[in-house]
């Protein structure tokens, strides 16, 4: 698929206008969302799109993020800017244990490993109550106000909040394309192909998936910390497992391995569960009908049914 | 004395976590699939059970019986409709497609019966047998008669059957087994069948000890992964102890620790194990990649 | 005389209770071509695996440049200047013949993290040299025309090829070439021949594993043979030809295959 700079402007300009025209407070909320859950699908691609290693416990990390960053704004007082870089250290530091840990375990240890971890936490949250009050869970984790002397920016109301979201998905994404177009994503890549001829010519492994992982991860918990502070309340269901499958669904269903796949994804696997209320106490049902059905027909994500339906248009360029 | 209770009712639980251990095992040194279902079919063992005795009246241990025999039906039914057609599949579909299973399962079993935890009145819960300062369920005792039994038949079926020796011979090397004439798909589904009634009886048994609600599935499905992982791959001796030993601890760790992080035992030592002997306490398999 | 580029001393490999490499000794000297032949199941590709670090020998030393290489990691060996090709075709599948020989040049273009994310002239310079040195292995190798083409879809001799392509991307003094010509047709093994003289002409020292004795004769300089993991002859093409011990190992398999 040719990478086509116009069709990131145009999703960019598209991006920035987006919250002039759709005022309803419902779509901001949904834009939100998936502004949240993109951080969380680009997060899965690069670790299961890149580097082939599959992560059901994501969760961990978002849930890390979202309480670490909770707990700094009601007990410490830091606003929402801290709150994000400890998000970020906290997760990224759970990563690394989580990768150093599992490293010797692939395929599915790893897989179980990570589910285990995302249980483990969720087992914490619920029982430290002097921490986390359980299952009451923490309240009032408010956004901040920035005062500019001129106007006063409330990240209470969802415009802003929209934008401050945006530019973390822009910088996630910047974040991929440069790891991507490195040696970095280079290495990754090589060790999902064949991991021991990458070694064969000077790729550390160990090495490549360790930061792998931390980075996912650490993308992870600022996706937690910006969820947290805009729900304003958390709970040990940020644990969930449903989060963590629902971000494989993103990864997979956008289309792994590619830099667009995460935001279509993200996409698609924020609006579907809204879409599948009309079935009321099925919808999960019918959810999980639809993960059977991707994985098993789609495995390829949706981005590259799209192109070549759109390349069916076109003639002999692109590839 | 009340420690020896504790290792005791752990000794118990464990015989119905080697149950459940000993189907994953199965299912995944022989088929080689990661099933992330096997809950799932537990799940239904208690729910099976209580339709078939609370709801319907039939007697109690003919209740069990047919339970284990109804999943044992809907896991044949996976197994020729979902993991047959992806024989060829990789690892990852496999694993995933499982877990939309387990999810879809969950769900049509609130739907059926109902997100409410339900619980089963069994008979022998209803007493308490005292012997010589120790006190007992009857309940509790069943499990582990029928435990121990359920692990002797399995062991017996592998060990002196043809069929044994068939399941045996596809586990060390498939494509060896099947250019000795071993007619693979035969064995699977009934490698599957039978890891899914264990799942079941495991299910059935502890059903009327803990309450029922549809997504009991989960926790038993991760401890199975456990069990295997910490017994070590492939290994059936290694599953039955590494079950006893889990409920061992979980009972010890909850009484002396504390219960709310009960479930989390089998982590930690599942963690512990990673560390110092990956390949599990029996461990003769490598990894799964 | 030139220093040793490659030394091995009493290399001992045990799995279990099998010893499949015993005390094995050799050296290998810059420039030379030495092929390591014996018959199936002597410890060849085990050899290999040890000396590229994909295994942890039982016991003995690898020096390479003086250097002591005995249980580095594979990549770590890579950096030395060791790379090897794979008894079994090993390519990065779904990547395209130019996507794979430049993923083998890893070890001149890998950056820092700070490169990466600030795409600094300094990366897009190495990348550029990354880029130009690519196309000269192509050229070299001769795939430049497929180098579009994904490697999983390339016929079974331009997969060999593509091997050796990669290996030397990462620029190595020290080549293994793991049964090189093994599948390969009697035109396809000339042209692997002729590769390798290419190879060595470019100062690059080869030391290869082979079955194909038309092959091993007549481009070796040097041949070390092993049988049930010892050392039992090395000398020039001729000596081995006619040493009565290599000549038995040989005949002992042949005999056992006749046998059954």
């Amino acid at each position: 698929m040719k990478k086509n700079p116009m069709t990131a402007l145009l999703c960019l300009g598209g991006a920035l206008l987006f919250p002039i025209f759709f005022t309803d407070p419902y779509f901001l909320h949904m834009a939100i969302l998936i502004g949240i859950y993109g951080l969380l699908a680009v997060s899965l691609n690069l670790l299961l799109g890149y580097t082939g290693q599959l992560s059901l416990g994501h969760s961990a990390f978002f849930g890390v993020g979202a309480y670490l960053s909770s707990l700094a704004y009601l007990n410490l007082g830091i606003p929402l800017w801290g709150g994000v870089a400890i998000a970020l250290a906290g997760s990224g530091l759970l990563g690394f244990f989580v990768a150093r840990l599992a490293f010797k375990l692939r395929g599915a240890y790893f897989v179980i490993m990570t589910i285990g971890i995302a249980e483990v936490l969720k087992l914490v949250a619920l029982n430290w109550v002097d921490l986390t009050k359980g299952p009451m869970g923490l309240t009032d984790i408010a956004p901040p106000e920035i005062n500019l002397g001129f106007m006063t920016v409330d990240f209470g109301q969802k415009m802003p909040f929209y934008y401050l979201v945006l530019f973390f998905v822009i910088l996630a994404f910047v974040l991929q394309n440069r790891l991507v177009n490195s040696t970095f994503g280079r290495s990754f890549i090589a060790i999902r192909e064949n991991e021991d001829l990458a070694e064969s010519v000077g790729i550390d492994a160990f090495k490549y998936l360790v930061i792998a992982v931390i980075v996912s991860s650490a993308i992870a918990g600022v996706a937690g910390s910006l969820y947290a502070h805009y729900v304003s309340f958390i709970d040990p269901n940020v644990f969930a497992f449903f989060i963590s499958v629902n971000a494989v669904m993103m990864a997979i269903g956008g289309g792994q391995g590619t830099q667009a796949g995460p935001l279509l994804g993200a996409i698609l696997f924020t609006l579907i569960p809204e879409w599948l209320r009309v079935f009321g106490d099925a919808r999960m049902a019918v959810y999980a009908l639809m993960v059977i059905f991707i994985v098993i027909f789609m495995p390829k994500g949706m981005l590259y049914y799209v192109t070549l339906i759109l390349n069916l248009g076109k003639k002999s360029d692109g590839r | 004395m009340i420690f020896i209770q504790y290792v005791i009712n752990g000794l118990i639980i464990g015989g119905a976590y080697a149950l459940i251990g000993i189907g994953l095992t199965l299912i995944l040194g022989i088929m080689k699939v990661v099933n992330f279902a096997h809950g799932e079919m537990y799940m239904l063992g208690a729910y099976f059970l209580f339709t078939f005795f609370s709801k319907l009246g039939i007697p109690f241990l003919l209740s069990m019986v047919l339970a284990i025999l109804a999943v044992m039906a809907v896991g044949f039914v996976f197994e020729k409709g979902i993991l047959k057609p992806l024989r060829k599949r990789s690892m990852d579909t496999v694993m995933l497609s499982m877990i939309g299973l387990s999810m879809f399962m969950q769900n049509i079993a609130m739907l059926i019966w109902s997100p409410v935890p339900e619980s089963i009145k069994s008979p022998l819960t209803m007493t308490t047998i005292t012997l010589g300062g120790l006190y007992f369920l009857p309940q509790r005792i069943l499990v582990i008669c029928f435990a121990i039994l359920l692990v002797l038949l399995t062991h017996l079926l592998l060990k002196k059957t043809k069929v044994g020796k068939a399941m045996r011979a596809t586990f060390q090397d498939m494509e060896a087994a099947s250019l000795m004439g071993i007619r693979i798909d035969r064995i699977y589904s009934i490698t599957f069948v039978i890891g899914a009634g264990l799942a079941a009886a495991s299910g059935a048994l502890l059903g009327p000890i803990f309450t029922v609600h549809p997504y009991i599935g989960n926790l038993a499905n991760l401890k199975a992964f456990v069990i295997v992982i910490i017994g070590g791959l492939g290994s059936f001796s290694g599953a039955v102890t590494a079950g006893f030993l889990l409920g061992v601890f979980e009972s010890l760790g909850a009484a002396y620790i504390s219960s709310g992080y009960q479930d989390a035992v089998g982590f930690i030592l599942l963690i512990l194990i990673l560390i110092k002997k990956p390949t599990g306490l029996f461990g003769k398999v490598g990894q799964m990649r | 005389m030139a220093a040793e580029l490659l030394r091995v001393e009493h290399l001992t490999v045990k799995f279990g209770g099998l010893t499949a490499v015993n005390d094995v000794d050799f050296s290998i000297f810059p420039g030379e071509i030495v092929s390591l032949i014996g018959p199936n199941g002597a410890g060849k590709t085990t050899t290999f695996n040890a000396v590229t670090g994909f295994l942890s020998p039982t016991g003995g030393s690898i020096r390479f440049s003086g250097e002591e290489m005995i249980h580095f990691k594979p990549h770590r060996i890579a950096e030395k200047g060791i790379t090897r090709t794979f008894q079994i075709t090993s390519l990065f599948p779904g990547l395209s013949v130019r996507e794979n020989i430049r993923t083998g040049h890893h070890i001149q273009e890998r950056e820092t993290l700070w490169d990466a994310l600030l795409n600094t002239r300094r990366k897009r310079r190495v990348e550029e040299e990354t880029l130009g040195r690519t196309a000269e292995i192509l050229k070299f190798i001769g795939l430049e025309e497929k180098q579009e083409a994904i490697a999983g879809s390339l016929p079974y001799g331009d997969q060999r090829i593509l091997e050796i392509g990669i290996a030397l991307a990462a620029s190595p003094k020290l080549l293994l070439l793991d049964e090189p010509s093994a599948g390969l047709n009697d035109t396809e093994t000339q042209g692997m021949k002729d590769l390798i003289q290419k190879i060595r002409e470019k100062s690059i020292t080869i030391f290869l594993v082979e079955h194909d004795m038309k092959l091993v004769m007549g481009i070796s300089d040097r041949i070390v043979v092993l049988n049930f993991g010892k050392k039992i002859a090395t000398g020039g093409p001729e000596e081995i030809k006619n040493n009565p011990e290599v000549i038995r190992a040989y005949l002992g398999e042949r005999k056992r295959d006749v046998k059954r």
